[in-house]
């Protein structure tokens, strides 16, 4: 439903709209959505920090941190997050085969 | 190795299986619910039945060749697996118990509840991969025949779909098992332990490795297969999906261990550690932000039960001896906090709804429920003096000392993340003001006594837990030691 309508682009004062239309537009579920999304770009910045430092790579955790933040002044991930965790067969089997060819590399790079 | 079985050990598995069949045979008989009653008293004291060592069953093992190495069904039994065996024995009770206070309830409910925790206690205890596996399939069809048990139609389609994905997991780690067998040529985990520490590695053995991390991830509900686990605890009912929950945290902890200890301490492990500690980091952040955005109580604990599963895969993954026993404590702790959490959702469901949008002012109604639920809230986020709060702790301590600050401040997030969303969940159902209708409607709600009384038991295990930790952490900690390595990111 409000996914279908959100595009790339979406500014934060959508947001709320686009929780209302979904029957969760009072201050407390927009507040927890808010969460949601911090958390989610929050650990996205963690994760670079933790790979620039694994891989001694400075840039990477500068390049990767920059594009996190263009993406949370731009760009609500939530709702496209909330898409690739439904329920739908098609997205959980896709999401399965892409854990599985990841992690045949990653082993294949342990040799 | 010893040979001998000169305890009942085997009984903590064969007398619920035993037991599972008379009842799915007396299935409406009227001495269902008393039979039921008595199943759930013997099942706290099945785990003491068990001295600690290595049993085979049959009192034999089979020399194989000239070798050393031995086939057979085996099990173990030290303090760590006797407290976890213990803690689901005792949850598998109080549901059993809740379960007589239903009206609907019949015999094939208890023989598959009795399934699967004699096949969850044989995965914890099996020292034979394959027997592992066996158990491993019993426990997963178990589980949706649980759910089924639900009988609507959103739970044939959930249990269905469990299946189906379960069908290519349990495939894999078969092929994952039998590569491990022509590569080692024994099932015994111990053996295959020194095989695989003495012999250089084979693409055999990393095909191994990778499907028994696919079987962990359909087993534990790690991404990607945390969707269809969070569908399952939503569709079955509240207090079945306690019991669900508590399957699928010792799994994760049982088929944790046995990677650890086939290839904890082997150099090319170092990127799968990496790779198990991303789907720990990816278990706790989705299920969070998955459980941020529901407003239907049930999918919310079914996404929170996903974010505490990545806390427990994070403190194994990092495989040092702390992290370990904080993995191990914190799986224990979240059974018993999110059963408790579960019972009272089963409880708050008899107000004819789990969607907290039409919910609200049941305190005065339910005050004394509500303090429970608030007190396994209070658990679940780290509030101290509970459980939740020592092994969060010692998971960050975990983190920490392995130099992984980063692994520590997406912890912290979390639990931040799961104070909003259970602060607004209670609020929803038991502060927020309702219509006269409503407290009309209220008025009529009537509470088992038996759901109370499980839900009671667990709050207090909730506070003794946080309050004495050693209890458990004592008994965790030798084993912990055997099968972790001290390590720290040097970068």
């Amino acid at each position: 439903m409000i996914i279908s309508k959100v595009g790339i682009f979406m500014k934060y004062d959508e947001f709320k709209r686009e929780m209302e239309k979904e029957g969760t537009g009072d201050s407390m579920s927009v507040g927890a959505g808010l969460t949601g999304e911090i958390i989610l770009y929050g650990s996205l910045v963690m994760v670079m920090f933790l790979l620039s430092r694994v891989f001694s790579e400075v840039l990477l955790a500068i390049v990767g941190i920059s594009i996190i933040g263009i993406g949370i002044s731009t760009m609500p991930l939530i709702f496209k997050f909330k898409e690739e965790n439904s329920n739908q067969m098609n997205i959980q089997l896709f999401w399965i085969s892409i854990f599985v060819g990841v992690l045949s590399v990653a082993l294949y790079l342990a040799k | 190795m010893v040979k001998k079985m000169d305890n009942f050990l085997p009984l903590i598995v064969v007398f619920p299986l035993i037991m599972s069949i008379i009842f799915s045979y007396i299935y409406k008989s009227k001495i269902v619910r008393i039979l039921t009653f008595l199943m759930a008293l013997i099942l706290v004291v099945l785990p003491f039945f068990g001295t600690y060592g290595t049993y085979f069953f049959g009192d034999h093992a089979i020399a194989l060749g000239s070798t050393s190495l031995t086939s057979g069904i085996a099990y173990v039994l030290n303090p760590a697996k006797n407290v976890m065996v213990f803690t689901l024995m005792l949850i598998g009770s109080l549901i059993l118990i809740s379960a007589t206070g239903e009206k609907k309830l019949n015999g094939i409910f208890t023989s598959l509840m009795l399934m699967g925790l004699a096949s969850v206690s044989a995965i914890i205890m099996a020292e034979d991969i394959f027997n592992l596996y066996v158990f491993y399939e019993i426990a997963t069809i178990t589980q949706a025949g649980l759910v089924i048990a639900s009988g609507t139609e959103n739970a044939y389609k959930a249990a269905f779909r469990y299946l189906l994905i379960g069908t290519m997991a349990g495939s894999l780690l078969l092929l994952g098992i039998a590569l491990l067998l022509s590569a080692t040529g024994t099932l015994n985990i111990e053996d295959m332990r020194n095989f695989l520490a003495n012999n250089s590695a084979t693409p055999a053995i990393y095909g191994g490795l990778l499907m028994l991390i696919i079987g962990l991830g359909y087993g534990g509900g790690l991404p990607p297969f945390h969707t269809i686990k969070a569908d399952m605890y939503s569709r079955a009912r509240p207090f079945v999906a306690s019991m669900l929950q508590t399957y699928s945290k010792f799994v994760l902890i049982a088929l944790m261990i046995v990677i650890l200890k086939l290839f904890g301490g082997l150099p090319y492990f170092n990127i799968t550690r990496g790779v198990l500690i991303a789907l720990s980091i990816g278990g706790m952040v989705f299920g969070t932000v998955m459980a941020l955005l529901q407003n239907d109580y049930k999918k919310l604990l079914a996404y929170h039960t996903i974010s505490q599963g990545g806390y427990v895969a994070a403190g194994l993954a990092i495989g040092t001896p702390l992290g370990i026993v904080a993995g191990i404590f914190h799986g224990i702790n979240h059974a018993i906090y999110k059963s408790a959490l579960f019972l009272g959702a089963h409880i708050v469901s008899k107000a004819k709804s789990s969607n907290m949008a039409k919910l609200g002012g049941l305190l005065p109604f339910m005050p004394f429920v509500a303090f429970m639920i608030l007190c396994a809230k209070l658990a679940t986020i780290g509030i101290p003096p509970l459980n939740g709060f020592q092994s969060k702790l010692l998971l960050i301590d975990a983190a920490m000392k392995a130099n992984i600050p980063e692994l520590a401040i997406i912890m912290i997030l979390v639990s931040i993340g799961t104070f909003v969303y259970m602060m607004k969940a209670f609020y929803l159902i038991f502060l927020k003001p309702c219509s006269e209708e409503q407290i009309e409607e209220y008025k009529n709600i009537k509470i088992s006594k038996y759901s109370v009384f499980s839900l009671a038991i667990l709050t207090v295990l909730c506070i003794l837990l946080g309050i004495y930790p050693d209890i458990v952490v004592d008994r965790i900690y030798p084993f912990a030691k055997d099968i972790g390595i001290n390590w720290a990111l040097n970068k």
